[in-house]
């Protein structure tokens, strides 16, 4: 803004009529700086908005809308995916117990064929000893005929006593994997259980997290939608209040006129306008008034005002 | 990205066209009168379009325009749009016999004068 000033040793020798138009002049020209400023400064700011809402709706869109979109970001492909992995680990896992499952049950199975089978030595075995007794009882009343039935008969017993001992052993061993067996069966059962209360959690909170998603891609959408209406709204309200500062040069550009319609009637002759717009650091429009650099006059000041076939804001392509 | 110059001797206005032109994605020059946009143009012969004041000091627009399709910038492709206050047809009749494209009447509204500037620059 421009401050009063003491009037000029040019003024100081002026008639007063002619001081008069030159004080004129000058807050005509104090008043187009000032407003010329005002409305630069204003565009800025104007243009500012409008490049702070364009970048802040891309950030939007290009963090938010990435999670919401479809792309390799998203939050709906990335759930999908995770989701896939463990349904693959789950089916997998299902496969595996039930594999583990029938193992147990054979190996249960085979274990109680082997106890009966020992059952079965065990009585081979009492036969064999019986067997191997009677021949001993046989070999001694033959006396000294006798003597090899009876080491053969001694070789017999000792071998179905061996065989009664390793058959114990077996039977032992048969009964006490019969327990751990039953034990590793019911866990084996335990897991498949536990996985498939697994499985049908994950298959509930699966349709929840889609859930979820489908509203995360909802509010995404609905967040873009809007930010792309006020970003509308702000750039219409902006170009209309662009249209509005225009006015300034419209008005400065009559108040040249006024100026030069000022100069011509304190000089007696005409008009000499336009006078273009100077630096504020430039000559005053009164100075090049006065050095005649002001260039010819509107060019429309020699035209009739009826011919104006354009009005503002109007545009014409040839 | 397209080359236009603004010729014009108020700020304000080479401000706004500066400001709207940008966010269209073009490259601005600008010139503060006729004469400065002639020797703009004389020195960048890449400028597509240019968007001319009439009312100027030292060279109006149509001074301009008419310098242009003198020394044969417009012949070579350089379009002229005419942005003013003024809306009279023998004005008008002028620049359109001087080779410009289109006359658009101050206050302009920025998509319009957007779209006709695309429209040449393409």
């Amino acid at each position: 803004m421009h401050g009063g000033s003491a009037p000029s040793a040019t003024n100081m020798h002026s008639t007063p009529t002619e001081f008069a138009r030159r004080e004129i002049e000058t807050e005509i020209e104090r008043v187009l700086r000032d407003t010329e400023s005002s409305t630069l400064s204003l565009g800025e700011d104007l243009g500012l908005i409008l490049r702070e809402s364009r970048a802040f709706t891309d950030q939007i869109k290009h963090s938010i809308g990435a999670l919401g979109g479809e792309g390799d970001k998203s939050v709906a492909v990335v759930l999908e995916s995770q989701n896939r992995t463990v349904a693959e680990f789950l089916q997998v896992l299902r496969k595996t117990v039930a594999t583990q499952s029938a193992i147990a049950e054979r190996v249960l199975e085979t274990s109680r064929i082997v106890a009966q089978a020992a059952q079965s030595v065990a009585s081979i075995s009492m036969q064999s000893r019986m067997l191997s007794l009677n021949t001993m009882i046989e070999a001694e009343r033959l006396g000294s005929q006798g003597r090899p039935v009876m080491v053969i008969a001694q070789e017999m017993r000792e071998l179905s006593e061996n065989i009664a001992g390793s058959n114990q052993e077996i039977t032992r061993l048969a009964v006490a994997l019969t327990p751990l067996l039953d034990n590793v069966k019911r866990n084996i059962g335990s897991l498949n259980e536990r996985t498939d209360e697994f499985g049908q959690r994950f298959d509930t909170e699966r349709e929840r997290i889609r859930q979820a998603t489908t509203n995360v891609e909802t509010a995404v959408r609905d967040t873009l939608r809007a930010g792309d209406e006020r970003l509308a709204s702000i750039v219409e309200v902006s170009n209309r209040s662009l249209i509005s500062l225009q006015s300034q040069d419209i008005v400065s550009q009559r108040l040249r006129r006024v100026i030069s319609l000022n100069a011509g009637a304190a000089t007696g002759g005409q008009a000499r306008g336009p006078i273009g717009s100077q630096p504020c650091d430039g000559p005053s429009v009164a100075e090049q008034i006065a050095r005649g650099e002001a260039t010819d006059g509107f060019l429309s000041d020699s035209l009739s005002p009826e011919s104006a076939t354009l009005d503002s804001g109007e545009m014409m392509m040839f | 990205m397209a080359k236009v110059l603004i010729v014009d001797d108020s700020a304000t206005m080479r401000q706004q066209l500066r400001q709207v032109l940008t966010t269209g994605g073009f490259d601005v020059l600008e010139a503060v009168d006729g004469q400065d946009g002639l020797e703009k143009l004389n020195a960048d012969k890449d400028v597509r379009v240019t968007i001319l004041d009439v009312n100027m000091p030292r060279m109006n627009g149509i001074e301009l325009a008419e310098a242009l399709k003198a020394n044969g910038r417009i012949d070579a492709g350089l379009n002229v749009m005419m942005l003013t206050t003024e809306g009279h047809a023998e004005l008008i009749a002028r620049a359109k016999a001087a080779g410009a494209k289109g006359w658009i009447v101050k206050p302009f509204k920025p998509e319009l004068l957007l779209a006709a500037v695309k429209k040449f620059a393409a």
